[in-house]
């Protein structure tokens, strides 16, 4: 996973490239504590570079959701593409989180 | 006279006159003189007083032939009422056993329409968009599962990572808990060796050295303890990390996207299926379009009634017109007084008509009603063209008898 993060007075926008697998979920972890910190109100998860994602980058994505939930940070998924778009659409991840396309 | 009496030899009412000669049986060119030459014959004959009874006698001749021809023809058109009437009660027969099935066919074809869009499960007739909207649910459970089970696993790894880091702090602690004791035991030697040379004044204070030793002693035997007992918790904590690690890292992925598949499939047998429901109620309507032009058959079927009237009407007709005939012939022989001997002239005009029928059994039945040949011509007029002409002029379409 390539990972890079942004902070304006908007929110925080981490930009997702290449794959995210459970390999990645240690440096994820870190970008989880961006989140809790409360420091922005919004947090806008990039994707539009994100080439694939397997079943626990999905997981990771609902914590990282819950996590903003917990600390009343508004949260969205920004331009997914094939393969990862394709899985959250048959994941329906769209009925429990906001997803721009 | 002469603008109505045809030229044409064949179906001439006026024969020839000629008594002696007979005339080849039914050959084609039988000669059959003409009105000229009748009349020619006349004139020159004029003054013969026995010409008018000729003639009177080649009358009788006629009718005696027409009267009966025409009970032959009566008995054909009985014949042929009879054929009609046992042929169309077999059509129609056939016809209702025809349309009872097309009304079978249609019933079965429309249970199988209807059922084509259900499916029996358990008893019960469930609609196939039902059964796949149930799939389709099942599946999105199913992807909710593993999207839940992977966010656990992810969450599980991440409190045992805090685990394992919380396990290296309190080895640390043991680790800095023993070096205290290590100290605190010094310090207690190093009292004890303070005591020893104070003599009898640090007898006291060697008691507590002593005391405060076995009490390092008894914290570095517990500092020991908790270490084997963190290291196995520290053992369990990286193993079950391990294992966990293992399972998050299954990826089943794929295993979501086999909704869309499944999905897919689902639609192309919905849509197979509409066609074939289509085709199915395509079928139905055909059959019924089949038994509604069955049954109007059967009913047109019926007018042999009014042509078996219409046949009967006209035999009367002709059973009238023979009686006529015959009352005439009858009352014309007992003024004249004549006798109708030796040759019928009226023969070959029979045989001219005769001759033109197609179908041999029919031909033989009438040969036999007016000269009454035996059953041997009528044999050889069965399904052949009779014997007897001799050039094979005559059509016999008998290949046509398709009763």
């Amino acid at each position: 996973m390539k990972d890079s993060v942004t902070a304006t007075d908007d929110g925080l926008t981490i930009t997702l490239a290449d794959k995210l697998t459970f390999e990645d979920h240690t440096n994820f972890r870190d970008l989880l504590r961006l989140i809790e910190n409360k420091e922005h109100k919004n947090c806008r998860f990039d994707l539009h570079g994100l080439q694939t994602i397997d079943s626990a980058g999905l997981g990771m994505l609902m914590i990282a959701f819950e996590t903003a939930e917990k600390a009343g940070v508004n949260f969205q998924i920004y331009k997914p593409g094939g393969q990862v778009k394709q899985l959250l659409d048959i994941s329906e991840f769209d009925k429990v989180m906001t997803i721009v396309s | 006279m002469n603008s109505i009496a045809p030229e044409s030899t064949n179906n001439s009412f006026f024969p020839a006159t000629d008594a002696d000669e007979i005339p080849e049986v039914l050959q084609e060119n039988a000669e059959i003189e003409s009105t000229a030459e009748i009349l020619e014959e006349v004139s020159i004959n004029a003054d013969d007083p026995d010409l008018p009874f000729q003639f009177l006698n080649r009358w009788l001749s006629l009718s005696e032939t027409q009267r009966k021809a025409m009970t032959i023809i009566m008995s054909e058109i009985d014949l042929v009422s009879e054929l009609v009437e046992t042929n169309i009660s077999d059509i129609s027969t056939k016809f209702q056993e025809l349309a009872k099935n097309s009304q079978i066919q249609t019933e079965q074809v429309s249970i199988l329409a209807d059922s084509a869009q259900n499916i029996e499960y358990q008893g019960k007739s469930i609609d196939l968009s039902e059964v796949i909207n149930t799939i389709d649910e099942h599946l999105t459970s199913m992807i909710g599962k593993i999207i839940e089970t992977s966010k656990h696993g992810v969450e599980v790894v991440y409190a045992l990572d805090d685990v394992k880091n919380d396990v290296v702090k309190v080895e640390n602690l043991i680790d800095e808990i023993e070096s205290i004791n290590k100290q605190t035991n010094m310090l207690a030697l190093n009292a004890r060796i303070e005591a020893a040379r104070a003599g009898e004044a640090g007898l006291g204070f060697a008691v507590v050295a002593h005391e405060v030793q076995e009490l390092a002693r008894s914290i570095n035997a517990m500092a020991g303890t908790m270490r084997e007992e963190i290291s196995g918790v520290a053992k369990g904590v990286r193993l079950g990390h391990s294992r966990i690690k293992e399972v998050a890292n299954i990826d089943l992925s794929k295993n979501i996207l086999v909704k869309e598949t499944i999905r897919e499939l689902m639609d192309c047998i919905m849509q197979q299926n509409e066609t074939s429901t289509q085709a199915l109620r395509s079928s139905e309507e055909i059959s019924k379009d089949i038994t509604k032009d069955i049954y109007g058959v059967i009913t047109r079927l019926q007018f042999q009634d009014r042509a078996k009237q219409r046949m009967e009407n006209i035999n009367t007709t002709l059973q009238v017109m023979g009686e006529s005939v015959q009352t005439f012939a009858t009352e014309t022989q007992q003024t004249f007084d004549i006798n109708l001997e030796g040759r019928t002239p009226e023969d070959d005009w029979f045989k001219s008509v005769i001759k033109d029928l197609t179908l041999g059994e029919m031909r033989g039945r009438f040969l036999k009603a007016v000269f009454d040949e035996g059953d041997e011509f009528t044999e050889q007029t069965e399904n052949t063209v009779p014997d007897l002409v001799e050039d094979n002029s005559i059509d016999d379409d008998d290949d046509i008898e398709l009763f």
